[in-house]
């Protein structure tokens, strides 16, 4: 399992009027037409929506495939794109619980549980 | 508004035209829809020319006046570049339309054009990831045929469909281009060599995928009143809808709750259809938006020619078949026809004007009223027009 306390978390912004919530960039709500966001924190915890293999990427991914991208709908109500740090394919289906890992360089980590 | 004709079209094939620049492409579709239509080049009053790819691939941009000039089309019009994507070439038709239609112009001549095969599938992959978002999703490694993946397993979640029900899209597609000189492949596919082939984006494997393509199809455009004086076989354009959607996978499902339907189809038809004041139900033939196998049955399903969940059963029954209730692709789709992005709008709007003409080389049997729907980014923006036998 991950250290907790070194486990960092998802950014979101949130709408400071009706507090829907946004995976940047979001610039402008499309439910209540205001612009002022707070960046808050998700703790990530979450299951997947749907998944693939991605097995022919574009050029700088070629070294890394066979990847799984999924997306993650996460308990705190977002969806967020992002790729696994265990790749076991017989764990990874539509619905099977997963946990943010990190952030890094754009890209969203999670571990199946 | 008043009415609005297609009197002529031209394309080359959809293929490999590894000897021809994308200058030649376009200018070649476009002399002969001209040359067609039987217009006088200096009569055409705007120009539209769809593309997509062509600044990241070929570093190549502001196409429309170069190949005007080529075309000696006047010096005094709008020869404008249009840009959305796969959709690309079809927001030029809809351009076209709605400036005859509003009485600006008399004739307009609409193309798209793209050039593709000359680059290795990793730049291509990359190219087209252009209408994602740069963060979220391409620093993710998230691809095209990776979009319609996700679909293609929430599908199968939601609905049991099977993957043998989406290789039936390929087999038959594959079977309708055979006789399509157009199109990039003229041979069949069978049930296994769909299920066996390799495997792109898990669950969809290489003949679930439409291939890279080059080609260039164009159409002349003219006030209804004016169409008999070139041809004797008009082809009016009664409806034409667009709509946008979401740049993201993300973004849609947060929007929308669901990955299995294109907001933006669905917008594009609702529009279309009102317009012609026609349902489903009254089109006899239909070219669209086909990138994958998932794709036909979830666009089918969106255009509303079946309910939820059941476009895959659909597929099975036959019922989209050349003879069936409601031929989808004929001509092969962007499947087997080929998808040469930027010109597929103009390439399905030829394919069903020849079949409302009934000179497709796949005839659907009486065909008076056609649909084409066209499809960019993750659903990005989507168009429908609707197309009728004007004679």
């Amino acid at each position: 399992m991950e250290n907790k306390n070194s486990r960092e978390k998802i950014k979101a912004l949130e709408c400071n009027t009706c507090r829907k919530l946004y995976f940047p960039p979001k610039y402008h709500c499309s439910q209540c037409d205001k612009s002022d966001f707070s960046e808050i924190n998700l703790e990530g915890e979450g299951k997947v929506y749907s998944f693939t293999v991605i097995r022919m990427p574009f050029e700088e991914f070629v070294e890394e495939a066979p990847y799984t991208f999924a997306e993650v709908a996460l308990d705190e109500g977002l969806v967020v794109p992002g790729r696994f740090t265990n790749e076991d394919e017989k764990d990874i289906k539509i619905n099977a619980r997963v946990s943010f890992v990190r952030y890094d360089s754009g890209v969203n980590w999670f571990k199946i549980r | 508004m008043r009415g609005v004709s297609v009197i002529g079209i031209g394309s080359t094939n959809f293929s490999v035209l590894g000897d021809m620049t994308l200058e030649e492409m376009a200018v070649r579709a476009c002399d002969k829809a001209i040359c067609e239509a039987g217009v006088d080049r200096k009569e055409i009053e705007a120009f539209f020319l769809g593309n997509y790819v062509s600044g990241v691939l070929l570093r190549q941009e502001t196409l429309a006046p170069m190949v005007a000039y080529s075309l000696g089309l006047n010096e005094d019009i709008a020869a404008i570049k249009v840009e959305g994507a796969c959709c690309s070439s079809s927001i030029g038709l809809r351009l076209g339309y709605l400036l005859i239609a509003s009485g600006v112009h008399d004739v307009v001549l609409v193309a798209g054009a793209e050039k593709m095969t000359s680059e290795s599938t990793p730049r291509v992959t990359r190219a087209l990831a252009a209408a994602m978002d740069p963060v979220s999703e391409i620093h993710t490694g998230f691809t095209y045929p990776g979009y319609f993946a996700l679909i293609a397993n929430r599908y199968i979640h939601e609905y049991g469909a099977t993957m043998e029900q989406f290789a039936m899209v390929s087999v038959k597609n594959h079977k309708n281009s055979v006789n399509n000189p157009r199109a990039r492949f003229r041979h069949q596919v069978s049930l296994e060599d769909v299920v066996n082939s390799r495997l792109v984006a898990d669950p969809l494997k290489l003949y679930d995928c439409c291939p890279i393509s080059d080609g260039s199809a164009a159409l002349v455009l003219c006030a209804s009143e004016r169409a008999k004086e070139y041809t004797k076989k008009p082809i009016e354009i009664i409806g034409s809808g667009i709509g946008r959607g979401y740049r993201t996978t993300h973004e849609t499902i947060n929007e929308r709750g669901t990955i299995l339907s294109l907001p933006a189809t669905v917008a594009a038809a609702k529009q279309a259809f009102e317009m012609a004041n026609l349902k489903p139900g009254d089109v006899d033939v239909v070219e669209l938006h086909d990138c994958f196998t998932i794709a036909e049955i979830v666009d089918s399903e969106d255009l509303g020619f079946f309910e939820r969940g059941e476009g895959a059963q659909a597929v099975e029954k036959g019922i989209t078949e050349v003879d069936g209730k409601i031929p989808i692709n004929p001509s092969g789709g962007l499947i087997s026809k080929g998808h040469p992005v930027g010109a597929t709008g103009c390439g399905q709007a030829f394919e069903i004007v020849k079949q409302l003409r009934g000179e497709h080389e796949n005839q659907v049997k009486n065909a008076e009223i056609g649909l084409t729907h066209n499809a960019g980014g993750t659903g990005a923006i989507c168009t429908a027009h609707i197309f009728r036998r004007g004679f």
